[in-house]
């Protein structure tokens, strides 16, 4: 387990948008009780005198040249949480600790970087590199991680398997993660080193300072368990690939994920599954992590087919200093057994239609889709799916063709005798109409400021309202009219009527024939 | 001494034959071509009817005519083959039209079961959608509705058209002025909605009507005016003729 501790994160952050600020004295304050404290300075403020709880004056008596700026914690915690996200280049456990630490557990992965010293080598060198101060700590168990990332110097941070005991000994009690009232409770009593009171008997600690310490200790030594909530759940599958230099350039980029997608479906192919969602996280030199999604309509591990879809989000990607690593990560793999091809050349005859046969049909409608949707949106590319209601425009509605099985074989939609216009409004339009009287079709109407004479029309078709859907009982009936203008344009109006009320009936255009 | 020239007789029909290839580029056989079912319209078309793998020109002169009729079409297409048909609309028409209603294109011969409708924010993505279904050969047919298209888009889509074999629509709503026509389809037609005559809608009820007229037909002949009116019962066109309406008006008269 590693505790990254970046002990002047808030200042580090402001130096990142000036170089020149990182050597001057910096500080951050917000106002407590009507007066102006510091939250956090810099080490070169430190060197000064200057720590966080000074009162801003103070603080400006020891340091006239102080550069102060406002304290900001929402955009602290973005930029702890994208650094997290960077950290995903070692291990996918990540979690954010508090305001200003990390926690990475690395378990099985130092072997990657070869051996845990150069993994928190790289640790260190990286987050120099972006510009944060790191202390990384590194022990059997998250609370010894913590401990040593505060409270330790150089390499004895990396606490070796089995010292754990050993290592807390000589530790002050503050290394345990206590409240501080706890902590100047143990300095009364001059338990001050963890040594003092970690063979004691638990008893009078508990009555005194409550459960916490106990716990603390066990959490420490590893006996019992930390919570701590990680950022993602680990993806099943996961390719990753680094390289010596940064890449910049799109093509490059494309090839390095084409590497990554070949390596996932070998891989695929061997357990006989497939995936239907590969995400692509590139890793930037300064710090940032760029997400790239694909998802397909069923399980897929054709890689000319992923990296079709993928390059086609790329497309137009620019990497401003360029990435370090790239990793493809799938959430889940599913069952995907391979599939028979039939001996005929498939584009040998493609004017006959019975050459395709329906397995490789569905296969090629699938990847259709898959491609128009990712591109186009998802809700974009849709399928038509009937439903049981009497309102024509609730009677058929549009699904995403992601979510509707190729070959339903529901009963057959709109099989009506009645007519039915080829376009409808989702918002019926509202017209002005002359009529002759009650219950008759317009002989004239107004729509969209152009004048239409009503020269045939049939109807009226009544369609009742679902009162089972309103709570309200005053919906309206409507009455469908089948109208055709003097040019042959033809249009379905209905007239809105409230049984209950005495309002006039109001018409709406809902669709035109063609 | 002269050597004899043999003389290769060809009858009039294998050098129409010849002349269509040669103007084509492909030889017309009857599989590959789709009667509309009105003999005098399909006499005029080369093959005999609308070419599959080809790229087919809708204009639609004001107003909303051609949606109809293109679903008419694309339920022929889609009986022969197996296979879907994609429909791309921009959201504009949407707008303006409306979207599409399953219910309608059950009566216009279309089953919606094989449909998969696109909506794209730009005629761009239109174009684009359109030919990445073109070059998938899953597809029966690929209908467009757009407002503007350049030469090269047009040729790319009946490179695409014929190279898989999936017929190409083109839907144009409301084209202004300075819109040019696609250059490179093989047919264009223009539509317009046709009023049912005074005494015929006393009798009938409302059917569908398009005044359709053929403006370009590569290896065919172009020209021509007819009215045809969509039968539901039969799914198919019928000519109204001139003829019929005039008998009935004089026997009023």
């Amino acid at each position: 387990m590693i505790s990254i501790w970046l002990p002047t994160f808030v200042t580090d952050r402001l130096c990142r948008q000036k170089a020149k600020w990182r050597y001057k004295p910096l500080a951050t304050v917000a106002s407590a009780h009507k007066v102006l404290k510091i939250e956090s300075s810099n080490l070169s403020a430190r060197s000064g005198g200057v720590y966080p709880g000074f009162l801003l004056a103070d603080a400006y008596a020891l340091i006239p040249d102080l550069k102060v700026f406002e304290s900001d914690p929402v955009a602290d915690a973005k930029e702890l949480s994208l650094l997290a996200d960077w950290c995903g280049f070692y291990t996918p456990r990540v979690a954010v600790d508090g305001i200003d630490s990390l926690w990475l557990d690395i378990s099985g992965c130092a072997h990657l970087f070869g051996g845990e010293d150069r993994l928190v080598n790289s640790i260190e060198s990286r987050m120099q590199r972006v510009g944060f101060e790191a202390r990384v700590g590194l022990a059997d168990s998250p609370g010894t991680a913590w401990a040593a990332a505060r409270f330790l110097q150089g390499k004895r941070r990396l606490i070796a398997p089995g010292a754990t005991h050993f290592a807390m000994m000589d530790l002050p009690s503050a290394a345990l993660r206590l409240p501080t009232d706890i902590i100047h409770g143990l300095d009364y009593l001059g338990l001050s080193k963890i040594s003092d009171f970690l063979g004691c008997p638990r008893g009078p600690l508990a009555v005194r300072f409550g459960s916490v310490v106990g716990e603390r200790i066990d959490q420490a030594l590893g006996h019992s368990k930390d919570f701590i909530s990680w950022r993602k759940t680990v993806p099943c599958l996961r390719e990753q690939i680094s390289f010596s230099e940064p890449l910049c350039h799109e093509n490059d980029i494309a090839a390095a994920s084409r590497r990554l997608i070949d390596q996932l479906c070998s891989k695929l192919a061997i357990d006989q599954c497939g995936v239907r969602d590969v995400d692509l996280i590139l890793y930037t030199v300064n710090g940032k992590t760029c997400r790239f999604y694909v998802r397909t309509n069923t399980p897929e591990r054709n890689p000319d087919h992923l990296m079709k879809l993928l390059r086609e989000n790329l497309r137009g990607f620019v990497a401003e200093f360029g990435i370090e690593a790239a990793v493809l990560v799938a959430s889940q793999a599913e069952p995907l057994r391979a599939m028979q091809r039939s001996m005929e050349g498939r584009f040998e005859n493609f004017y006959q239609p019975s050459v395709v046969d329906s397995t490789e049909l569905a296969e090629s409608v699938n990847r259709l889709i898959d491609s128009l949707s990712n591109r186009i949106g998802e809700h974009n590319v849709s399928r038509f799916v009937s439903r049981e209601s009497h309102l024509p425009e609730r009677a058929v509605y549009l699904c995403s063709a992601l979510k509707v099985p190729l070959n339903i074989k529901e009963d057959e939609i709109g099989k009506h005798s009645l007519q039915r216009p080829i376009r409808l409004f989702s918002h019926p339009e509202r017209i002005k109409t002359i009529t002759l009287g009650p219950n008759k079709p317009p002989t004239l109407f107004y729509w969209r400021r152009e004048e239409h004479q009503v020269v045939h029309a049939e109807g009226p078709e009544r369609i009742s309202p679902e009162w089972w859907r309103y709570k309200k009982r005053s919906i309206a009936t409507r009455d469908y009219y089948h109208v055709e203008n003097e040019r042959g344009k033809r249009f379905w109006l209905y007239c809105e009527k409230n049984c209950l009320s005495k309002t006039s009936p109001t018409w709406f255009l809902h669709g035109i024939f063609a | 001494m002269i050597a004899p020239v043999r003389i290769n007789v060809l009858s009039l029909a294998e050098l129409r034959c010849r002349m269509a290839s040669i103007k084509c580029a492909r030889s017309f056989d009857s599989g590959m071509t789709m009667p509309i079912g009105v003999k005098r319209i399909d006499d005029r078309l080369p093959g005999g009817g609308l070419s599959f793998g080809c790229l087919h020109e809708f204009i639609d002169k004001g107003f909303d005519a051609g949606t109809g009729f293109c679903t008419a079409l694309l339920g022929k297409f889609a009986a022969c083959r197996d296979g879907f048909v994609l429909w791309c609309l921009s959201l504009s028409s949407i707008h303006e039209f409306g979207g599409l209603y399953a219910p309608g294109l059950v009566a216009g011969g279309l089953d919606p079961q094989r449909l998969i409708v696109l909506r794209a924010a730009r005629e761009k993505d239109v174009l684009w959608a359109m030919e990445e279904g073109l070059r998938c050969n899953c597809l029966v047919a690929v209908l467009g509705e757009v407002r503007r298209i350049d030469l090269k888009s047009s040729r790319r889509l009946q490179l695409a058209a014929k190279a898989s074999g999936t017929s190409a629509f083109l839907l144009r709503h409301s084209m202004a002025e300075g819109d040019s026509y696609s250059a490179a389809s093989t047919t264009r037609w223009r539509l317009t909605t046709a009023p049912v005559s005074a005494s015929a809608k006393q009798l009938l009820p409302l059917r569908e009507r398009w005044c359709v007229e053929l403006l370009r037909c590569r290896g065919g002949l172009p020209g021509g005016e007819w009215i045809l009116e969509w039968n539901y019962e039969a799914g198919d066109f019928h000519l109204v003729t001139d003829f019929c309406d005039r008998s009935i008006v004089s026997t009023e008269g």
